[in-house]
């Protein structure tokens, strides 16, 4: 059965009609064409397909697209804004957390996540959170340095934005 | 994939849910998290005509007061059950057997209530549920066909210790709803852990052991649950261990034998993850060892109101 | 003073995959292209007896359906001579998975529906399926030619085994299993093909190999080799499962000649796990003479390897076995036999370590076990059969250079050896602590078994500064790319960050044998230094010209030619390359080779197949909760000769993931298979390790130089997990008393084993 749904990915809104069976995977990569996204089992034991749905890391092959109906989801292809990466996306290129890549779609969104509501996780932290992606080329042990230094990142960039508004608001 | 395509329906209210589940014949799935039941499907299970969301229902909320004890929606994602803090200070055997399951993704979306519907034998939340003398509340639209009368939902209770009759089954009638679980607040003094041992961190159970025990305080067992996940057709409360327990005083010894007769209350088989005869020794290790941490979590209570 | 070399430099393509535009095989879509699906076969031995396509064909959306009798039928395997396969079964299937009938429709669903629809009628066969009951007489044959269902063996002797059994002061006997493991490449296997109009076909793969799967593909196909065109897509992984071609690559190629389309197929996980080739597994016996001084004098290794129901790289893998067993340390009595005996089960091929980590978890266990028979430290007595540099191995092979000592050396320093050995086992609660070793020795530069081990590449220097290196590597996801950049970089005095490298297709690449046996770095890696060079001469040239200086005086430094001892005289590569085509008429550029003329005259099995090896000693730290038999990996130290290190980053990344890939060989994984049936054919049931198991892990890079490799550089790729788990077997013999003869040490296997001992010793001690 076709139904309308209403979605937004990464900041765009799409009015699409799709089939009740079809998975936010297949609506992200066959429809919207939105290859970053990965599927590696389709059962949810990977997590290569993970991508952030109203705020919450989820496995997109175990959701159904009419279930994304209204909501917001970001992708990979959503971290960079206007051309610059995110901390993570950085911090993955600078500590060689990336072999294949054919996780690190699914890793960063489960990272982003984690730091989003977790600013400073430790390393158990880390492991908790990125537990249900696989990785078969890194060992993860970059993997959870790049994490970890994206956070600090992200925490010093926070730091140096409220300085800033201290000073103007005192100038 | 899904081969086959089905009808979606959303409900945004019992009435909507009603009129749509009895007025079909043919097969009806309820979608909450979708964890267990999207795997199925596209495992090549027969698929149903009309899947019915239930996440607009107000299932989803967690209720605790110090009065009545918990109600868990049957909507309520795992994670809110990991994060919610009552719930690991009173229900700490919840708390523990839900952090455990799969991955934080999975988490998010999977249910208490999906954990229970689906009935794997090896529900990690099921355990738990019935050493606290879990209720499981369902609502079905009764027998009348007028929407006003639709609205009056029928309301029935069974303890979730009797929920799961069967691998992958329950004793919901067609039409109905798991609304929501019930938890009365664990008696004071009393102490509570689940156990699993699995193959690797993150990984379904091989065998899961929830016990709670009270004790007073000359050291006598007053209170004890019990319950086995993973090895028996569905999870199962080891009567006879408690019974063995019950009014006496805990020690080492009485605690394995305990154990021991849990273990041959089970009945476990051989699969591609463990054997039968592996999996009942292991109930004996497990059950030994939950309650020994039950016996630790009633000691930190007593020293905590002790301290107050 | 190294440019480059050494340095932990981003890699190149990271940004590509971080953002989520770098395109693997399933993200391309062609204007159009089909959707393929094959019929596999449910039974693991069977003869066909009928096939009927009828309803398949009819269903709307189907474009073609084909069988065997729509394929040129010629058998297919990685070595011609052992050819036994056909793209699709003929009269008999042989496994569960076996290939039997392919379809191509509009979209993925209708091409599922298609294949159900296809009837074949089976008459199931008895099967064979332990290959040592398969050798017996009797024994169902998989295939009628080869009896006792062997399809290869291999036989070498040095010196008198037998002999020196009788001289030697102790011998030991022992059998040792290892198991059925998947590669999990996190991409699962697929092509793209597309033959056209005019008669050439392209196949786009995530191919390890693309010149020899280019070979095998056109013979099977029964076309010329210049009509095929292999383009590899970025791998997902590959740890040795791309080497080979997939049938799916000549079904989808015949799909697509009949279609006129492109034809794309792409496996489930559920197909990875339960159809697709594994790791050879094997039954090892090892017999081993030793002298009460620790000196081994005398080996002989039996090895029955599991084929499979088709011969894939177990020839490959048995000859590395050999060259191995005689390499690590310095026997001179050595006897080997090998066989690969054909079961109905999923076959075997290539897996990160080819055959040396099945050795090496037997030897290396069996090692452990005589130096507590012989009252000796293990670490002294692997020092006191160590090979040195210079040495020549009774096989024949050369060691220029021989690391394995500092290697151990460093291993036992970072871990605290000495101090660990003493420390309690028993922490309480039937819980143990304990700690092993193992070592290891492998080739570097993949081999010369094939008679050929060369590599051209291409660099050009163009206006802008970019420069191009055309390189045969190919990237599997280890960073062959940006390892070829450095090297090039080097070579040239470039900044890494301007090279762009061309890997990947066949009609632009040199003939090159793939990335297998660690040999890129070296084969590929050469070239690229080769090619730099000669680029480097003609930009000399040019900017002595430009600079109006001669070019002894030219010195080059991060893209910058300047005049040495005159400052003002300089200018970019950019600039050059502009002045040399406006003003001389010259481009900047330069071909490079890496030519192994030795290589077809070696005799394959010789020592000297390979001239340059590596070694490496891990040791790791265990846990066991004898409770439940669970045993945790808390901490590997892996320190690794590897020449001289490129990247750091990289290298720490190559060997991190094997160990990760070690750990889960020693402890979790397994494909279980009963009857040729895959029990567990999912993520859930076969246990990797995610992030929250792996162990603590030191990565030691040890450094010497490697006279035949780019800058001393020598391969890094497979060596990561050869030895790991002969480390964890000893480490848990060393925790709590009890030896394992079979992978993997799973948690029930370590319970009954240790109750068993805990049983025996309880007896002993009551009658004793």
């Amino acid at each position: 059965m076709m139904q309308a749904i209403t979605i937004e990915v990464n900041g765009e809104k799409y009015s699409i009609e799709v089939r009740a069976k079809m998975t936010l995977t297949e609506l992200l990569r066959d429809r919207l064409h939105l290859t970053g996204t990965k599927e590696s089992c389709g059962t949810g034991d990977c997590g290569a397909c993970t991508v952030i749905m109203n705020g919450q890391a989820i496995n997109s092959c175990l959701v159904l697209a009419v279930e994304a109906d209204g909501c917001r989801v970001t992708t990979v292809e959503g971290l960079s804004k206007g051309g610059q990466m995110h901390p993570l996306q950085e911090e993955f290129i600078n500590v060689g957390a990336v072999q294949c890549g054919f996780c690190t779609p699914g890793m960063l969104m489960a990272a982003k996540a984690l730091l989003d509501r977790n600013s400073d996780p430790t390393i158990e932290e880390i492991k908790q959170a990125l537990a249900g992606n696989l990785c078969r080329c890194t060992g993860y042990v970059k993997i959870i340095t790049a994490v970890q230094s994206a956070g600090r990142k992200m925490r010093g960039s926070n730091n140096g934005e409220r300085a800033g508004k201290t000073a103007a608001a005192a100038g | 994939m899904i081969l086959d395509d089905f009808t979606y329906f959303k409900p945004r209210t019992m009435a909507e849910a009603w009129a749509q589940l009895s007025s079909r014949s043919g097969r009806i799935a309820l979608l909450a998290g979708g964890t267990d039941l999207l795997v199925r499907l596209k495992q090549g299970e027969p698929c149903p005509e009309l899947l019915v969301d239930i996440k607009e229902l107000g299932l989803g909320e967690l209720v605790f007061d110090s009065a009545n004890g918990l109600t868990i929606g049957a909507a309520a994602p795992l994670n809110e059950v990991c994060a919610h803090t009552d719930v690991r200070l009173f229900y700490p055997a919840l708390h523990q057997a839900a952090i455990s399951i799969a991955s934080h993704q999975i988490r998010n979306r999977a249910t208490i209530g999906g954990n229970l519907c689906n009935a794997a034998p090896s529900a990690d939340t099921a355990p738990p549920l019935i050493i606290y003398d879990a209720t499981a509340v369902i609502t079905g639209p009764g027998d009348t066909q007028t929407s006003e009368e639709v609205e009056k939902q029928i309301t029935r209770k069974i303890s979730v210790e009797n929920f799961i009759i069967g691998p992958g089954r329950t004793v919901l009638l067609p039409a109905e709803i798991l609304k929501e679980v019930r938890l009365p607040l664990p008696k004071p003094g009393s102490g509570s852990a689940y156990v699993k041992l699995s193959r690797t961190e993150k990984d379904i159970a091989i065998v899961g052991v929830a016990a709670l025990v009270r004790v007073s305080a000359q050291g006598v067992c007053t209170d004890v649950r019990i319950a086995l996940g993973a090895v028996a057709p569905t999870p199962i409360r080891a009567l006879r261990a408690e019974e063995l327990l019950q009014g006496r005083q805990l020690d080492d010894e009485l605690l394995a034998r305990a154990a021991a007769t849990a273990a041959s209350e089970a009945s476990p088989i051989d699969d591609v993850r463990a054997s039968a005869t592996y999996r009942r020794d292991m109930i004996r290790e497990l059950t030994r060892d939950a309650l020994k941490k039950a016996l630790l979590h009633c000691k930190r209570q007593e020293r905590e109101d002790a301290g107050k | 003073m190294a440019n480059v070399l050494g340095k932990p430099l981003p890699r190149l393509d990271s940004p590509g995959k971080v953002t989520g535009e770098t395109k693997y095989l399933n993200d391309l879509t062609f204007p159009g292209m089909l959707y393929g699906k094959v019929l596999r076969s449910p039974h693991s031995h069977a003869r066909i007896v009928s096939i009927n396509t009828e309803r398949a064909r009819f269903l709307p959306g189907v474009r073609a359906v084909i069988t065997a009798a729509d394929t040129p039928q010629i058998k297919f395997s990685f070595i011609q001579a052992l050819a036994d396969k056909y793209p699709l079964c003929t009269d008999k299937v042989r496994f569960i998975g076996d290939e039997v009938a392919a379809v191509a429709a509009d979209d993925l669903e209708t091409a599922e529906r298609a294949i159900r629809l296809i009837e074949v009628e089976y008459e199931p066969l008895p099967g064979a399926y332990d290959p040592e009951k398969a050798m017996e007489p009797g024994a169902p044959l998989v295939h009628e030619e080869s009896p006792r269902n062997i399809g290869f063996e291999l036989h070498r002797t040095i010196g008198d085994v037998e002999e020196a059994f009788k001289a030697a002061d102790h011998v030991f006997e022992d059998r040792y299993v290892t198991q059925k493991v998947s590669h999990c490449c996190m991409e699962t296997r697929g092509t793209i093909a597309h033959w056209d109009a005019t008669g050439n076909l392209t196949l786009w793969a995530p191919s390890q190999a693309p010149h020899t799967v280019r070979q095998e593909i056109a013979r099977i196909l029964n076309v010329p080799r210049s009509k095929v065109r292999i383009i590899s897509t970025p791998a997902g992984g590959g740890f040795g499962s791309r080497l080979v071609s997939d049938m799916t690559m000549p079904v989808a190629a015949i799909l697509s000649r009949q279609t006129g389309r492109p034809v794309k197929i792409v496996n489930t996980r559920e197909e990875e796990f339960s159809t697709a080739k594994t790791r050879y597994s094997y039954v090892l016996y090892v017999k081993t003479g030793v002298n009460s001084d620790g000196r081994i004098i005398a080996r002989q290794i039996k090895i029955i390897a599991d084929n499979g129901a088709y011969n894939d790289k177990g020839p490959g893998t048995l000859a590395v076995c050999w060259l191995m067993a005689g390499l690590l340390y310095n026997v001179p009595n050595l006897k080997y036999d090998a066989f690969a005996v054909y079961t109905n089960k999923q076959y075997s091929t290539a897996f990160r370590g080819f055959g040396n980590p099945q050795l090496i978890f037997a030897c290396e266990s069996q090692l452990d076990a005589i130096a507590a028979a012989l009252q000796m430290d293990p670490m002294e007595l692997r020092l006191k059969n160590a090979n040195q540099a210079g040495e020549v191995a009774p096989s024949g092979a050369r060691l220029a250079d021989c690391a394995l000592v500092e290697c151990m050396r460093k291993a036992a320093d970072a871990v605290g050896w000495q101090e660990k050995k003493r420390a309690p086992r028993h922490l309480g609660d039937g819980k143990y602590r304990g700690i092993g070793m193992a070592v290891m020795s492998h080739m570097g530069d993949g081999g010369r078994g094939y008679g050929y081990s060369s590599a051209e590449s291409f660099l050009k220097i163009s206006e802008d500064g970019q420069i191009t290196l055309v390189s045969p590597a190919a990237e599997v996801g280890q960073g062959a790319v940006t390892a070829m950049a450095m090297i090039a970089a080097e070579a040239l005095g470039a900044d890494v960050a301007s090279i762009k490298v061309v890997i990947g297709d066949t009609d632009i690449t040199s003939y090159d044998l793939g990335a297998w046996g660690s040999r890129t770095t070296l084969v590929c890696g050469n070239a690229a230094k080769a090619a730099a060079e000669a680029a480097r001469k003609e930009l000399v040239k040019a900017a002595a010209t430009m600079l109006g200086a001669e070019p002894e005086q030219i010195e080059i430094e991060n893209g910058v030619a300047r005049v040495a001892g005159d400052s003002m005289k300089s200018a970019t590569f950019g600039d050059i390359a502009h002045f040399a085509v406006s003003k001389l008429g010259v481009l900047l550029s330069g071909i490079g080779r890496y030519e192994d003329l030795e290589a077809s005259t070696i005799t394959k099995g010789h020592g000297t197949t390979n001239i340059a090896f590596v070694f490496a000693c891990q040791i790791a730290e265990v846990e066991v909760d004898t409770k439940t038999g669970r045993v945790r990996a808390l901490r590997i130290v892996a320190a690794h000769d590897l020449g001289q290190t490129i990247n750091p980053l990289m290298a720490e990344g190559q060997i991190e993931g094997a160990l990760a890939q070690g750990v889960g060989y020693a402890l979790t994984e397994e494909a279980v298979e009963v009857e040729g049936r895959i029990k567990n054919p999912c993520f859930l049931d076969y246990k990797t390790m995610s992030a929250a198991d792996v162990p603590e892990m030191d990565v030691i890079l040890v450094e010497s130089e490697d006279p035949r490799g780019p800058f001393g550089a020598k391969g890094v790729g497979e060596p990561g997990l050869v030895p790991t788990a002969a480390a964890v077997n000893n480490a848990v013999f060393d925790a709590i008393g009890v030896r394992f003869f079979a992978l993997p040490l799973n948690a029930e296997k370590v319970y009954n084993e240790f109750l068993r001992s805990q049983v025996k010793a309880f007896s002993q001690k009551a009658s004793g």
